[in-house]
């Protein structure tokens, strides 16, 4: 057990020795949110004090720095490390360590996406509170389940880029398989519009999946869904999904072995 | 139209002079160094990776450049290749100024790092050399035939159709030198050319290199640590050590100033005949014998080659001899550690 | 033999080859390179299909139709496409590992150009799916929005094209001049790239107006896109940003274009002067 979180703890300081990505990261986030705040302002203009789909204009401009906040964390920049290091052989010392080399990375994970939280995520969403009208929860069981959520959704988006990862096992074109699947991820989880805009069949597809606990859950629960459904929606994916991903690590290990990787 | 007539007037661009063999000492590049420093800041202030030297190298010399990691001879090379400006003094190579005039000095100029590629990875090695036509603005004709000559001196027919990732380290580095000397440069900047070869190949590239210096005249300043790349192949040694020059000679007078010895081999009719040496011998040894054959070995200070031969095939019947370098290793150390030549009196 | 290398001659061919012998050189793997394309230009469409759901939605952006807004969407990304097609690996990322490995003094050698035979020989196909995508959403969004398509509407669509794929460049270029000072601190270009083109997406007015003239003065994308489309769409513009200024367009392109070549030399000299 002390070994993940000497894990943890080092993957948070191995992000926070990033300080000029750090002040990049900042200055992105806090652009790509004015940008789409403008947006989203100038929208609900030709519809004062409207809901559309259920969203009003406080909860749209929430999406948009929590998208922001959650971006970075989500689509990782080091999503490739993992299969990399497939590719390349390193990553069989993991395996003949003892421990779970699954949990192990995970923790690392949570180490490296913590640092980003705290610095990169959370900055802008309390700077934008501060000047804008947002829907953030105001209580603190709310903020509670909000922090939760956004930490479920980080471990399901760990789950999502190691399955894509263990492409890595079987091609040496692990990036084909993700290349080809993010513009739908983008779409459908909502990075470019929130999710509720969809026409009803495609929002209940979205809702349905994988993604939505990972980008869409933490959003409606900061604008005031009902938390619990959400986060036992999001936890019964984390359950699912680390499952799925364990599997395919057994899988991918055995056929190395057997094939000599 | 007169064949190039060594000391006449020369005239480089002379296109119409092309089958007569022109004269190999105007081919090459000059190159002058004076006073040259190149400063770096570092974290440490104000570091001088060059420390003020000078030296002239004249067209068609085939100059060694030596010296320990870290001691400032990527750092000329540098300079004299218009990569990177000094911070004092000047460098002129082939009559222009290298940072000033980069693009123009680019075209008579090739250089050949030992680690790093200039060929296209995945395309056919004739491809990456094709493309070399075209950067130099070679006529196809003229293209052609220098490709076919250096194909066959280094042997790359049969690798031509071939990409380049495909290549051993020995016969890419072939290969290197090709696509370098395709535009015929007047000047050849070698960096580590043959780390990491096998001695084969090795023997091809030192091979190739002595046929470019002698036939076509480029100067070929060559940066190495490996001494025998030195000893087969430079006229001319420079050692530089923590931005200064240490050393500037020839090979023989670095074994004179630092005192070193040459072994003398005699194959003598006799075997059993005994190689007794004696007090005019200056010192000379017999240190092995097997068979026919024996080792002297002299200290070059002290008795010259011609008069040791003159002793021996004086006493003895010799059916052959040899003199052997020996090891320019231990010279360059001891200069490496700092050890001033001894004072030297003709 | 006289002097093998030509002193002149030959020109932009060379660069021709550069080009192609870079891209033959990386499509030995065709699939690989065909399913990123594709994906390029699916992330295009996702974009613009969200755009035109949420401002359907809503009716109107401004005052601007849902196909109206997917014009400005389709026009700057087949820009930001052709941009990055020539000009993606002079990225802080790509530019400073170049430069460590020693592989840039390698250029410096060359008798070309340095900048022309970085951007040559390293074109990134992949960003046709971008710039393809682009133009179809472009022709699917003025069809919608009833542009007519007169010999003057085809150059002025070019016109902002080829506008916006310029800045895109010069930003690419400027970046790589910075990371010869810092590495680090270059990632700031990303910004302009990816979010000044995203910015440029929608129209210009619902900005504040300090990005208003960040992005029409100093950083001309609203002229190189938005201007272009107001005449496409046979709009008169916003006060301070009317249609007629298309003419300022390729002028201030130009002038952007020339301060990125400005950056380029100043870097490259500091380079050459310090080492690295």
């Amino acid at each position: 057990m002390r070994a993940y979180l000497a894990l943890v703890s080092a993957g948070f300081r191995r992000q926070a020795a990033y300080r000029l990505a750090l002040v990049s990261g900042l200055l992105t986030n806090l652009f790509f949110g004015v940008v789409r705040t403008s947006l989203f302002l100038a929208l609900y203009q030709a519809r004062p004090g409207a809901a559309v789909n259920g969203l009003d204009y406080q909860d749209a401009l929430t999406y948009v720095w929590m998208i922001q906040a959650l971006f970075g964390v989500i689509w990782v920049s080091w999503i490739w490390e993992f299969p990399e290091s497939v590719r390349s052989g390193d990553f069989v010392t993991e395996l003949t360590r003892p421990g779970d080399p699954w949990l192990r990375q995970l923790a690392y994970e949570l180490g490296r996406t913590g640092q980003l939280l705290v610095f990169r995520s959370t900055l802008p969403l309390l700077g934008a509170a501060l000047v804008l009208p947002l829907a953030l929860p105001t209580t603190v069981p709310g903020a509670l389940a909000t922090v939760a959520s956004m930490l479920l959704a980080v471990v399901v988006s760990f789950e999502v880029r190691y399955l894509f990862g263990l492409a890595a096992f079987w091609t040496a074109d692990f990036r084909a398989p993700f290349s080809i699947a993010f513009p739908l991820l983008w779409l459908v989880g909502g990075f470019t519009i929130p999710v509720d805009y969809f026409p009803g069949p495609v929002r209940a597809a979205a809702e349905a999946s994988p993604l939505s606990a990972m980008v869409m859950a933490p959003i409606h629960v900061a604008i005031g869904w009902p938390a619990w459904p959400v986060l036992a929606g999001q936890a019964a994916w984390v359950v699912v999904l680390g499952l799925v991903s364990r599997g395919g690590l057994a899988l991918a290990c055995r056929r190395m072995v057997v094939h000599g990787g | 139209m007169t064949p190039a007539v060594p000391g006449s007037r020369p005239d480089p661009d002379a296109g119409q002079r092309e089958r007569a063999r022109p004269d190999p000492r105007r081919r090459g590049a000059g190159i002058e160094v004076a006073g040259l420093r190149k400063e770096f800041r570092t974290r440490h202030g104000r570091v001088a990776a060059v420390a003020g030297i000078e030296f002239r190298v004249a067209p068609g010399e085939f100059v060694g450049y030596a010296g320990p990691n870290g001691a400032g001879k990527s750092t000329t090379v540098k300079m004299m290749s218009g990569v990177l400006v000094p911070s004092a003094g000047t460098v002129v190579v082939d009559g222009l100024v290298p940072w000033r005039e980069r693009r123009r000095l680019a075209r008579r100029m090739g250089v050949v790092f030992g680690q790093r590629t200039q060929l296209w990875w995945d395309l056919p090695l004739v491809d990456s050399l094709d493309l070399v036509r075209h950067l130099y603005h070679m006529e196809e004709p003229t293209w052609r035939r220098r490709l076919d000559e250096l194909a066959s001196l280094l042997g790359l027919g049969p690798l031509l159709s071939q990409p380049v990732r495909a290549l051993s380290l020995g016969q890419r580095m072939r290969a290197e030198l090709a696509a370098a000397v395709l535009p015929g440069p007047r000047v050849l900047f070698l960096d580590e050319p043959t780390i990491g070869l096998d001695v084969e190949a090795k023997a091809a590239v030192r091979g190739f290199l002595r046929h470019l210096n002698a036939a076509d005249g480029t100067t070929i300043i060559l940066t190495t640590h490996d001494l025998d790349d030195i000893t087969q192949l430079c006229s001319r040694l420079i050692i530089i050590d923590h931005g200064r020059i240490v050393y500037d000679g020839t090979i023989d007078d670095l074994h004179t100033a630092y005192g070193s010895t040459r072994m003398l081999v005699v194959d003598l009719a006799d075997p059993t005949a005994a190689l007794t040496t004696g007090p005019d011998w200056a010192g000379a040894q017999v240190v092995r014998a097997e068979g026919h054959r024996r080792w002297i070995r002299f200290a070059r200070d002290q008795i010259s080659a011609a008069q040791l031969v003159a002793l021996v095939l004086d006493r003895h019947q010799v059916i052959d001899l040899s003199i052997v370098e020996p090891d320019i290793e231990d010279v360059i150390r001891r200069i490496y550690r700092g050890e001033a030549p001894p004072a030297t009196d003709g | 033999m006289a002097e093998l290398a030509r002193p002149t001659g030959g020109g932009l061919a060379v660069y021709g080859r550069l080009v192609s012998a870079g891209v033959r050189g990386r499509v030995y793997r065709p699939g690989w390179l065909l399913v990123r394309t594709i994906g390029s230009g699916l992330i295009i469409l996702a974009d613009g299909f969200a755009v035109a759901l949420v401002v359907d939605r809503f009716g109107t952006l401004a005052g601007w139709s849902a196909p109206e807004v997917v014009l400005l969407v389709a026009l700057s990304a087949a820009g930001q496409g052709l941009g990055l097609l020539l000009g993606d690996r002079l990225e802080p990322t790509y530019f400073s590992e170049l430069v460590r490995r020693g592989t840039f003094d390698q250029v410096l050698v060359r008798p070309t150009s340095p900048l022309a035979w970085l951007i040559a020989t390293q074109v990134e196909a992949r960003y046709v799916g971008r710039l393809l995508a682009g133009v179809g959403m472009v022709a699917w969004a003025a069809d919608r929005s009833g542009v007519v398509w007169s010999g003057g509407h085809l150059l002025v669509a070019l016109l902002a094209l080829v506008c916006c794929a310029t800045l895109v460049l010069s930003i690419c270029v400027l970046g790589a001049a910075l990371t010869f000072a810092t590495v680090e601190g270059s990632e700031v270009v990303n910004i302009f790239i990816y979010g000044g083109v995203t910015l440029t997406g929608y129209p210009v007015q619902i900005y504040g107006s300090v990005l208003r003239f960040l992005f029409v003065w100093v950083v001309p994308f609203a002229l190189a896109v938005y201007v272009p489309a107001l005449v496409l769409l046979g709009r008169t513009g916003p006060p301070g940003l009317p249609a007629a200024l298309i003419w300022v367009s390729p002028v201030a392109t130009a002038g952007f274009t020339g301060l990125a070549a400005l950056g380029w030399r100043h870097g490259l000299r500091h380079y050459v002067g310090t080492g690295s």
